[in-house]
Formats: C-alpha cells, sequence, structure tokens
C-alpha cells in the first residue's frame, strides 16, 4: 500500500518535471538568439564528430605533407591552405575542433562539479564548516586565474589530460559561490522548514528539494563556464602548454604566430582557429543567456 | 497674464479617460472610461482595490506611464490638455500646475543624492532666475512645513525614516507651489501612527495652502477622514461618487457597501489585497466579466447584471453610482 | 565607512596575500625537477659545485628549512634569483613592470570609458536597432581570443597597411626625450587597442544590465515627473546609480588585466611581465615564475581590497551606515 503511494507520488513527480522541462523548451524555443546559438553549436558539434568524414587525420603529420607546398593559400589548395610545413589547414582545423571542444566541455564537467558539491555544502550545512569552505573559497577567487593555470601547467607538463585538469581546478570558485548563494535562499524558502517539521531526513531534503532546484541554475553555469575553459585552453596551447602531440584550435594559433604567419600575411592560416574559437564561445554564450533569461523570473518579466 | 479661471471652472478636469497597457497578448485595458472633476482647492478621494486601475489613473494625469501605453480622452489641467501637450510644454507643466507623491517612499528618492539636492533640483529646473540663497530659503521652509530640521537637507535618504522620507516626498512635492498635489497611496507604507501624521500633514497643507489635492488610496476611511469628496473605482471604472461623508455613511453600490463595511486593519497585508472583505479577487483587466464587472462578487447580483454594461447613474443630490439597484431619481 | 571596518577589510587583505605566499611555495615544490641538473646539463660539475649552486638557488635543506628560509625572503621582498639571467627577480620585476602598468593603465581606462558609454547608449535605447548593433559587437569582441584580436590588428595595421610597428616599445634608432615619448606612443597603440576592444565588452554588458535595472526605479519616475528632460534623468539620476557595481568591476578587473596581457604581450613583443612570463615558462625559470606569480595574486588582492574601499565611499549607504 505504502509503495503503490510512493510510486504514483514518484509518477506525479517525473510527469512534473516532465511539463517543467517541455515548459522550458517551449520557453526556449522563443528566444532566437538562444536558438541561433544551438544551431551553431550543433554544426560545431558535427564538424568535431565527423572530423573523420572530413579530413584525413593522416594529413595533420608533416612527413605526409611533403609533397604539399607550403604557405599555399586556398586558391592554390583548397579549401584553407596550407601551414610552413605543408600541412591542410583544413584538417587542423577540422581535427583541432574536437580538441578545444574536448577540452573545454571536460574542464567545465570538473569545475561544476567541485563548485556544486562546495557550494551545496557550503550552503546546506552552513555554521563553522561553511564559513570555512567558503572563506577558502574566496582565497581562490582571489589567485589570478591565467598565471595560476600557466604555473600549474608548467609545473605538470604538457598534456591534454593535465590542461583539462588545469582549467577544471581553478575554474570552480565562481560556480560554488552562485551554487551557495541559490541553496541559502532555497533553505530560507518555507516548504523545507515545513517538511524539516514532518520529520524529513537531511538525505531527503537535499535530493527532494535542494538539488532538483539547484540543479537548472547549474545547467545555465555550465552553459556559460564552457566558453569560458575553451578561451582558456586557447591562451594555454598559445603559449606553449597545450598538448604538443595534437592539433587544437590554440595550438594552431601558436605555430601559426612562431612560424610567421601575420609577416608572412598568411591570413588563412590563423583566421580559421580564431573564427572557430570565436563562433563557438559566443554560441554557448547566448545559449547561457537565453536559459538565464528563463530561469531568472526577474528577468524574464523584464523581456515581456 | 493669464486670464482668471472662472470660479466654477474645475482645476483639473478628466473627461472619458481609456488606458490600455502593451501586454505580450495584446492590450491590457487598465482605466475603461473615466471622467471626474476637482475645482481649486477641493479634495477628491480615488478608492478602489490594488489593480482596479486608480494608480494608473494618477499617473497617467501627468503623463508618466510606461511608453507603448495607449491613453486616449482628456486631461484638462486648468483647461489645458495634458495629453496634448508638446513635451517642452509638459516638462514646464510637470511639478509647477501638478506635482506626484509616488507610493513607496522608500524607493522615490534618489539614494545617492541628498535629500535637498533633490529639492533644489525641483526649484532650479523651474525657477532658474531664483539666487542661490533664494533656493536655499526655499528648501528650508519646505523641510520645516512638513515637520522636518532644516539642516536634514544634507542627509541622505538611508539616513530618514520611512515616515520622514515621506515628508520629504511632500515637501518636493510642494517646492513649485502646484495648485494640485496627486498622493498616489502616500501612508501605504508606513506604520499606524505615521500613517496617521502624514495623513494630517496632508490635510493641514492643504487647508494652508490652498491646494487640490487628488488622493488615491485602498482605504476608504481615511478618504473619509481626508477628503470632501470620494470616486470609487472598480475594473477600471468609477462606480460611485458623492460627498465622502454621504458615500461612507450610505454607500449606494454594493461596492462601496463592502468597501465601507470591512473594519480597516491598517498595515495589514492580506487586509490590502481583500480590503472589502469580499469573497474572490478583483477581476484581470484581461478577462472582465461580462456586463456589470463586479456581478461575480456581488451579494445582491440580480438576474440581468450579468448582460447590462451599467453606466453611472444619478443616485441622490450631487451623487452617482453604477448599479442596476439605483433608482434614478 | 567608519575606520574599524576599513582596518578590518585590511586584514583581510593581508591574510588573503599570506594565504597565497604559502600556497605560492607549496605550488612550486610540486615538481620534482632538479634546476641545477637542468641548467648546467651537459656540464661536469663536481659535487661540490652542485652543492655551491643548489644553495646558490634556495634549495638546500628539508622542506621545513626552505620554506622558512622562503617566508623570511619573501618578507624582505627577496625573491630569489632568476635561473636565466641570474639577476634578483625581484629587481628583474621591477624593471618589466613599468611597460605593463603603462600598457594596461592606457586600456584599462579606454575600455572602460568606451564600454559604460556603449552600456549607457544600448540599454537607454533598449530593443533598438543600436542595441542590437553595439551589444552584437561587444559581445563579439568579448567572445574573441584577445591575442588573436591582436593577431588581426596586426595583419592589417601592421603588416599590410604598415601605420603601426609589428612590435617592441620603441625603436632602439630613435633619440631621447620627447621623439622617444612619441615613438613610444606609437608603439602602445596596438597592443592597448587590442586589449581595449577585449575588454571593453564586459564592460557595457555589465553597464547596460545595471542600469536596465536602475532604470525600473521609482526615483527616476519621480524625477520625470519633476519635469526634467530624459536626458537629465538619465545622466544626473540613472547613470550615477548603475555605476557603483561598474565602479567596483573595473577596479578588480585592473588586478586582472595585469595578468590577462600575457598572451598580448607575447604577441606585441612589449617587454613588460606577461612577456616575461613567457620566457620564463620556456626555462622554466621557476623563481621567475614564482615572483610573478606572487606579484599577479598581490596586484588582484590589492585591487579588491581598492574596490571594497572605493565601493564605500562612493555608496553613501554604505560610506556614511
Amino acid at each position: 500500500m505504502r509503495g503503490a503511494v510512493a510510486t504514483s507520488a514518484t509518477r506525479v513527480a517525473w510527469a512534473r518535471r516532465r511539463r517543467a522541462v517541455a515548459g522550458a523548451w517551449g520557453d526556449y524555443r522563443r528566444s532566437r538568439t538562444g536558438m541561433v546559438g544551438l544551431a551553431v553549436l550543433v554544426l560545431a558539434g558535427l564538424v568535431a564528430l565527423g572530423a573523420p568524414l572530413l579530413a584525413d587525420e593522416a594529413e595533420l603529420r608533416a612527413v605526409n605533407a611533403i609533397d604539399n607546398p607550403s604557405w599555399a593559400p586556398p586558391s592554390e589548395f583548397p579549401p584553407l591552405g596550407t601551414d610552413n610545413l605543408g600541412r591542410s589547414v583544413w584538417a587542423q582545423f577540422v581535427w583541432g575542433s574536437r580538441i578545444s571542444l574536448l577540452v573545454g566541455l571536460a574542464a567545465t564537467v570538473i569545475a561544476i562539479v567541485i563548485g556544486t558539491v562546495v557550494g551545496v555544502s557550503a550552503g546546506f550545512v552552513g555554521g563553522r564548516f561553511g564559513g570555512l569552505l567558503m572563506r577558502g573559497t574566496e582565497w581562490f577567487l582571489v589567485i589570478p586565474f591565467l598565471p595560476l593555470a600557466i604555473v600549474l601547467a608548467a609545473v605538470l607538463g604538457p598534456s591534454i589530460e593535465n590542461i583539462i585538469l588545469v582549467i577544471g581546478i581553478t575554474s570552480w570558485p565562481g560556480t560554488a559561490r552562485l551554487i551557495r548563494a541559490q541553496v541559502l535562499t532555497l533553505k530560507e524558502r518555507l516548504y523545507v522548514d515545513r517538511s524539516r517539521a514532518f520529520g524529513a531526513s537531511n538525505r531527503h531534503l537535499m535530493g527532494r528539494h535542494i538539488l532538483p532546484n539547484v540543479m537548472p541554475l547549474v545547467l545555465a553555469n555550465t552553459t556559460l563556464t564552457v566558453p569560458i575553459a575553451i578561451l582558456s585552453e586557447t591562451t594555454l596551447s598559445f603559449l606553449g602548454l597545450g598538448d604538443p602531440s595534437r592539433a587544437s584550435w590554440g595550438k594552431m594559433l601558436e605555430e601559426a604566430f612562431h612560424a610567421g604567419a601575420i609577416t608572412r600575411e598568411a591570413w588563412w592560416y590563423f583566421l580559421p582557429p580564431g573564427l572557430g574559437i570565436m563562433l563557438v564561445v559566443l554560441a554557448f554564450t547566448l545559449c547561457g543567456q537565453a536559459l538565464e533569461a528563463i530561469l531568472d523570473p526577474r528577468l524574464r518579466e523584464r523581456r515581456s | 497674464m493669464s486670464a482668471a479661471p472662472r470660479p466654477a471652472a474645475p482645476l483639473l478636469a478628466v473627461r472619458g479617460l481609456a488606458v490600455t497597457y502593451a501586454g505580450s497578448g495584446g492590450g491590457v485595458p487598465a482605466v475603461r472610461g473615466v471622467s471626474l472633476d476637482l475645482a481649486p482647492g477641493e479634495t477628491l478621494g480615488l478608492a478602489g482595490e490594488s489593480g482596479c486601475g486608480k494608480s494608473t489613473l494618477a499617473g497617467a494625469i501627468l503623463r508618466l506611464l510606461p511608453r507603448g501605453t495607449a491613453v486616449t480622452g482628456e486631461v484638462l489641467l486648468d483647461g489645458e490638455d495634458v495629453l496634448a501637450m508638446r513635451p517642452g510644454r509638459l516638462r514646464a507643466v510637470r511639478w509647477t500646475e501638478a506635482s506626484i507623491v509616488l507610493q513607496g517612499a522608500l524607493h522615490s528618492l534618489n539614494p545617492v543624492q541628498r535629500i535637498g539636492a533633490q529639492i533644489v533640483e525641483a526649484i532650479e529646473l523651474h525657477e532658474p532666475r531664483l539666487g542661490r540663497g533664494a533656493v536655499r530659503a526655499r528648501v528650508a521652509e519646505l523641510l520645516e512645513l512638513v515637520g522636518i530640521p532644516a539642516d536634514r537637507a544634507s542627509d541622505y535618504p538611508h539616513r530618514l525614516s520611512g515616515g520622514q522620507r515621506q515628508r520629504v516626498l511632500i515637501a518636493l512635492a510642494l517646492a513649485c507651489r502646484p495648485r494640485l498635489l496627486i498622493a498616489d497611496e502616500p501612508t501605504t507604507a508606513l506604520d499606524v501612527m505615521v500613517q496617521a501624521q502624514v495623513l494630517r500633514l496632508l490635510a493641514r497643507l492643504q487647508e494652508e495652502l490652498g491646494l487640490a489635492v487628488l488622493f488615491v488610496t485602498h482605504d476608504l476611511s481615511t478618504l473619509a477622514a481626508v477628503c470632501r469628496r470620494i470616486a470609487v473605482m472598480y475594473a477600471g471604472r468609477i462606480v460611485e461618487e458623492g460627498p465622502s461623508d454621504e458615500v461612507f455613511r450610505a454607500p449606494a453600490h454594493p461596492y462601496t457597501r463592502a468597501l465601507a463595511a470591512a473594519f480597516p486593519v491598517i498595515g495589514d497585508p492580506a487586509f490590502r489585497r481583500h480590503p472589502s472583505g469580499l469573497p474572490g479577487d478583483p477581476p484581470d483587466p484581461r478577462e472582465l466579466p461580462s456586463g456589470c464587472p463586479f456581478h461575480p462578487r456581488c451579494p445582491l447580483a440580480q438576474p440581468e447584471c450579468p448582460d447590462v454594461d451599467v453606466r453611472l447613474r444619478p443616485a441622490g443630490a450631487g451623487r452617482a453610482a453604477a448599479c442596476v439597484l439605483v433608482e434614478p431619481a | 565607512m567608519n575606520r574599524r571596518r576599513v582596518i578590518g577589510k585590511i586584514l583581510a587583505s593581508v591574510g588573503t596575500l599570506l594565504f597565497v605566499v604559502v600556497f605560492n611555495f607549496f605550488l612550486f615544490r610540486v615538481v620534482e625537477s632538479d634546476p641545477v641538473a637542468n641548467l648546467y646539463r651537459g656540464r661536469n660539475l663536481s659535487q661540490e659545485q652542485r652543492e655551491e649552486l643548489r644553495r646558490e638557488f634556495g634549495l638546500d635543506g628539508s622542506q621545513a628549512e626552505q620554506f622558512a628560509r622562503y617566508v623570511v625572503q619573501t618578507a624582505q621582498l627577496n625573491l630569489g634569483r632568476s635561473y636565466v639571467s641570474n639577476e634578483p627577480v625581484a629587481s628583474e620585476i621591477a624593471r618589466r613592470a613599468w611597460p605593463t602598468v603603462a600598457l594596461v593603465g592606457v586600456s584599462a581606462l579606454l575600455s572602460a570609458l568606451i564600454g559604460i558609454l556603449i552600456g549607457i547608449v544600448a540599454a537607454w535605447r533598449r530593443g533598438s536597432k543600436t542595441d542590437y548593433v553595439s551589444t552584437g559587437f561587444t559581445m563579439t569582441t568579448y567572445s574573441m581570443p584577445d591575442f588573436w584580436l591582436g593577431m588581426l590588428l596586426l595583419l592589417v595595421f601592421a603588416v599590410g597597411l604598415g601605420w603601426f610597428p609589428v612590435g617592441g616599445i620603441a625603436d632602439p634608432q630613435t633619440g631621447g626625450g620627447l621623439e622617444r615619448l612619441i615613438d613610444q606612443a606609437h608603439h602602445i597603440v596596438l597592443p592597448a587597442a587590442t586589449l581595449t576592444l577585449a575588454y571593453l565588452g564586459e564592460y557595457a554588458l555589465i553597464m547596460r544590465s545595471s542600469l536596465l535595472d536602475t532604470m525600473r526605479e521609482d526615483y527616476l519616475l519621480l524625477a520625470r515627473a519633476k519635469g526634467l528632460r530624459d536626458v537629465a534623468v538619465r545622466n544626473r539620476h540613472a547613470v550615477p546609480n548603475a555605476l557603483l557595481p561598474v565602479t567596483t568591476l573595473l577596479a578588480i578587473n585592473i588586478g586582472f588585466v595585469l595578468s590577462g596581457a600575457i598572451a598580448v604581450e607575447t604577441i606585441f613583443s612589449w617587454p613588460g611581465l606577461g612577456l616575461a612570463t613567457f620566457e620564463a615558462l620556456s626555462g622554466p625559470d621557476l623563481p621567475m615564475l614564482q615572483g610573478l606569480f606572487l606579484v599577479f595574486s598581490a596586484a588582484v588582492i590589492v585591487a579588491n581590497l581598492a574596490a571594497d574601499l572605493l565601493y564605500s565611499y562612493l555608496d553613501p549607504r554604505v560610506r556614511t551606515a
């Protein structure tokens, strides 16, 4: 009997959640900029996943490019010309998108997980422990991100795992602070008190009330953290801290710069990766803003 | 050089005013054809629940409504239609002919400017030739008038209590010696004692300065104490008007009766929402009931009420009400 | 704001600074490398010479001894010696700080000024074409890697059009005095333009949303009711209030911009702290990196403190509370 009640309650909760998601998607679809961002992201995802179909990975290696002309403009070597070693820029662009997106997404996952755990515990537990956690977070907020990432990357050595790790563990404090504030607000809300009065356990509170309500914010924050992570990958790779064996958009820019692409006016070498980064970052930002607008009732009111 | 207004000429005459807010799903009618007169030196109370359109009406008089709001009809201020004024003329009329005390005293003062400076700004704007000393003297005089020591002019708003801020707003409204003062819920954010003080202050100033006051509130008993005449609004229209003591004592419209019967619990938020003690909420302006918009909540509803669009009809000397039960005299 | 709160804030900043100092030590002990071996690779060093060099670089003794020595030396502003130039890190940093301060100062000022103006116009004409164009523009520049923007400017204005030099801070052939100053101004244009464009987007977006928030305040309605022109309502009432959060952001950002210029300085061979960081990376010149990290962090801490104090000075609600 109790089991049946519980199942139906769960079913109701799921139905409600499904409806909420459907409603949110309806709202999202009305945001034109959000849809443009989403379209760009889908395109970028297709390029990254379909890289083997779009370009041969072997073209990335200089030994296979010996017969190609070097510094060939797109007109001579379609679609995007060649670099100083005769490698196809198109192949580098396509395969580089994989690394850039992978690093951006993976690092964001790390940052969001750390940030959410710290933020939720600091907000939910509160007291001296929560205060201590926040104090630590404030300290990490002050440490300038780029020098820390540079030092860490230099210390750990250049590899793709390290660069993900470095960006991940330097990007969490902002998320932690945001999530904590949200948890504190939720805690103030009446229904938490009410269900506590009914003898609800902390686990129940966390699972039923806090987490479901924090998750949308986490999602919006994720969407806004990815572009920062991608830009960080670009800068770190440009400074020579990326994985030397794999092409990424940041690494293309590094190689283009040090090979003298600017003085040679070889725009086809460094324009595509930069544009790729710009578009993906812009797209993520647009999506994040659209999500934020749906989640923040104050913004929604302003929009109408 | 202007010709002296004829004695009977109203200072403010609103004629067939209709206000429709721009909304995502079409326009939202907030005021639906309101006419009223206010003679110089007279006081008129405008009562009704939240959302009945009374604050919209107050804002429309000085054209303070958001851009994109459709306003039709006439607002004659000393015979001149405010709605038809050019921007320059409108700015000149604002504060010199009519000024407004907004609801929400806590947010109506600029937090980063000293209160004296905010009063000075209004005076210097409309009387640019007044000397510095004269302006300062006027500010001191205004503050004293509302019972605030003149030396507090150099304070920032957050240093003042809610009641003091409301007084400053009143002083500010009087800065350019207007003939009409619009007071939009001037006491709602204050506690009971302070409410009474502010009301007494307004009544005194009205008398001393010969001001015409349009007093907007949800609280009928307040109006009865302060105003000579009352107009009651429901769903964007005036449903009853007349001398305040008579309207309060013997309401002609069932809605007024409910408003007057309700024991006022000032400051109680539940009371603010349902001052009438009536069941249900005021109607959504987007979906007004047919006929008399009050009929779904009316204890005396007649079979014809959903079908009859009842307008104001005479209900005794100087009185009018919009109800089928009122027999045309 | 009363004196006790100011002192409290200063003490908190000092605490954060201490944290960074300690953090800095352990950060660099993660490296399991022997700089002496790295530097003198291929040369025959006796054990004695090796020990001598280790002592010189402060690498002898136990971790605890090293930590104690590090703290004492840092307190005396002794940041050790560069592996590469063998000069004291502190004087090296002091020498290279000025180009960065000049570059960052100019671009922070310009980006804030232009960004705030764009934000004001966009918010005030919200939903207009001006709003869409300016917000689109700022979001685009905001999405570019700053050094890539620099590469584009180099390509067009230095290599293509030849209007500006491709890098450096001054032409070695120019004389002194005014001539040198003009030459330096000529050199700073492109890097400063890059950083300005890269950073103004943030100011524009923040100012826009701050002003939009302010525009819903009742005191603006009152100001309009007084008979003020829209422009006066905006400039006298809306903007001063909306500027408060932006000013704080500006102060905080200056701390971060200092280290944000690393890649841009590299692009333009601008001989400041950013280029020094890039050069130290190739060693890696650990003492130099360590010193730079400390300076960059201290800059942020000082900027944060300045922002805090500035805000409490600007906002009378905090100042006189």
